[in-house]
């Protein structure tokens, strides 16, 4: 009866708790951190370092395991992480990512996340919202002239959410079978 | 008050986690200092990885780059003889090798010629970011690499060394925002300081209005950073603008591909002399060489000759001398298959290359004056 008065999840399948393996925790940030990483070396691929994969992989794992403390400990292992390969003081992409992680697991427990449109929303907003505060922490933390371009990143927004769908799809493949 | 712990919990953890970050972005930019230890273990665990894709990139771009090449050229190829398609094949690899080793010799020769001691470094991984851009390579303290040594390529400098850790590097390359290094110009000498601009281009600052910076004018490192040794080509000027005190200049960087392959570390810096500024790239005018004129050969063109066989350049009267080898052997040069036997220009023919009779050859073709000892 509790779940009744949830908008989007009506169901106690919708807001069940999904597992994965151990090693698919490790293994799909850091090949989401590896891809970012070392693709747009490659001819072409330039875009890649756009997608912001660790970010997908972070947010997936939030949504579908709808543990608010796992998304924040996914959130901020895998932005520490990304924060030790990039020129920049150790904890910008930790706070963003530790903030999305854990608000996508509050949204994780509230809508039907296995739904396909509401992924693709929720991956844009959170792109959004990791983006733009990303650029607060960078004006108001470290008083850099940071600047941010709203068309592109809601652009990157929309390609980031399309591909998420995608990946969440692919991802959904390693949930474990009860 | 245990179940009012219990009940924001998660939101105090949560809070814990960002304050905890927030004082350690406080702690890192008061102090100025860095989380070595955090990013080396980090480039560490992931540095056998970035190899091992690396690997399997040079394999992919070599065999089967020359391969998808091969099948573009067969696609083209369909409706020629299965002979050319063969040979375009053939020319398609050799192009590749022959691309490798002209970059392997060059890369060579600007180790051998530099003053500099330095190592090659692979580049096994990028970090780029919004206006930040990082290089991995593969060479580490245990090569010798320390952070601040500079990074270049033979085109021009390429970044710095900002953390060396066991096995590999980070490099901040040029167009980073956070990169620095003291320039001067070529002609006009005026020194400044190269930074990046977060785009492809960067920019020098501090240029005094005084002397006047042009465009298209070549800026060299200056070595004051002491990061970078003198004479390495920083760029070319792409725009100047004059303001109150300071020149505003925009050059391109002269390393042109920041993300090249291979990279080499300066380990031992030394100094070298900026390159005088060349001449102007201006359309001249040159008539013919007198030294070549006083040794053309005076004997009158025969009747019915084409113009381009009066011999007056070395080039005509080699045409000349090869066109009476073949006439002395009745070949018709133009004819004949590919593959089929070409005259033999070892034979000695009076009036073209026989002792004594020559046609008035340069000396670099007379027979028995090849250079050769």
């Amino acid at each position: 009866m509790q779940y009744a008065a949830r908008p989007m999840a009506s169901s106690a399948r919708e807001v069940a708790r999904a597992s994965y393996p151990g090693w698919a925790y490790v293994a799909i940030p850091m090949a989401g951190l590896l891809i970012q990483i070392y693709l747009p070396l490659f001819n072409g691929l330039e875009f890649v370092e756009r997608i912001d994969l660790p970010l997908l992989a972070a947010l997936y794992f939030a949504l579908m395991t709808r543990s608010q403390l796992g998304g924040l400990g996914i959130g901020l292992a895998v932005g520490l992480t990304q924060d030790s390969f990039f020129h920049q003081p150790i904890g910008m992409f930790g706070i963003c990512k530790t903030l999305a992680g854990f608000f996508a697991a509050s949204v994780g427990m509230r809508f039907d996340v296995e739904h396909s449109l509401v992924r693709m929303t929720i991956c844009f907003g959170f792109y959004v919202f990791h983006q733009t505060l990303y650029w607060v922490i960078e004006r108001s933390l470290l008083s850099q002239q940071a600047t941010i371009n709203p068309q592109a990143v809601i652009i990157l927004g929309l390609v980031n959410a399309i591909i998420g769908v995608a990946v969440f799809h692919f991802l959904d493949k390693l949930r474990a079978r009860r | 008050m245990e179940s009012l712990i219990n009940r924001y919990r998660n939101v105090t953890l949560l809070l814990l986690a960002i304050l905890g970050q927030i004082v350690l972005l406080a702690w890192q930019t008061r102090t100025d200092a860095d989380m070595l230890l955090v990013r080396a273990w980090a480039v560490t665990t992931i540095t056998p990885v970035a190899k091992l894709i690396d690997s399997v990139r040079g394999f992919g771009s070599g065999p089967f780059g020359g391969y998808r090449e091969s099948r573009v050229a067969v696609e083209q190829a369909r409706q020629l003889r299965s002979e050319v398609d063969r040979l375009k094949l053939e020319n398609s690899l050799l192009q590749h090798d022959l691309e490798l080793a002209r970059r392997a010799e060059e890369l060579a020769g600007f180790q051998g010629t530099s003053p500099s001691k330095m190592i090659g470094a692979r580049v096994i991984g990028a970090t780029p970011g919004a206006g930040s851009r990082l290089l991995l390579i593969d060479r580490g303290a245990s090569s010798g690499v320390r952070r601040g040594m500079a990074v270049v390529v033979p085109d021009g400098i390429v970044g710095r060394v900002i953390a060396a850790y066991p096995f590999a590097s980070q490099v901040l390359t040029l167009t980073d925002p956070g990169f620095a290094a003291g320039v001067e110009s070529q002609t006009s000498h005026a020194r400044g300081v190269m930074k990046g601009s977060g785009s492809g281009s960067a920019r020098v600052d501090f240029v005094a209005t005084g002397p006047k910076v042009e465009k298209g004018e070549r800026f060299f490192t200056s070595g004051e950073d002491r990061v970078f040794p003198r004479g390495l080509a920083a760029g070319v000027v792409t725009a100047v603008a004059d303001s109150a005190r300071f020149q505003e200049i925009t050059i391109e960087p002269a390393a042109t591909q920041i993300a090249a392959d291979e990279v080499f570390v300066i380990l031992d810096p030394v100094h070298q002399s900026i390159p005088e500024a060349g001449a102007a790239e201006t359309a001249v005018f040159l008539g013919p060489d007198v030294s070549a004129n006083s040794q053309a050969d005076p004997t009158p063109v025969a009747e019915g000759t084409s113009p381009a066989t009066t011999a007056t350049t070395a080039a005509g009267r080699l045409m000349d001398q090869y066109r009476k080898i073949g006439d002395a052997q009745k070949h018709v040069f133009g004819e004949g298959l590919p593959g089929s036997l070409p005259p033999n220009f070892n034979l000695k023919v009076p009036g073209a290359n026989a002792p004594g009779e020559n046609a008035g050859l340069p000396s670099a073709v007379q027979p028995g004056r090849t250079g050769k000892p």
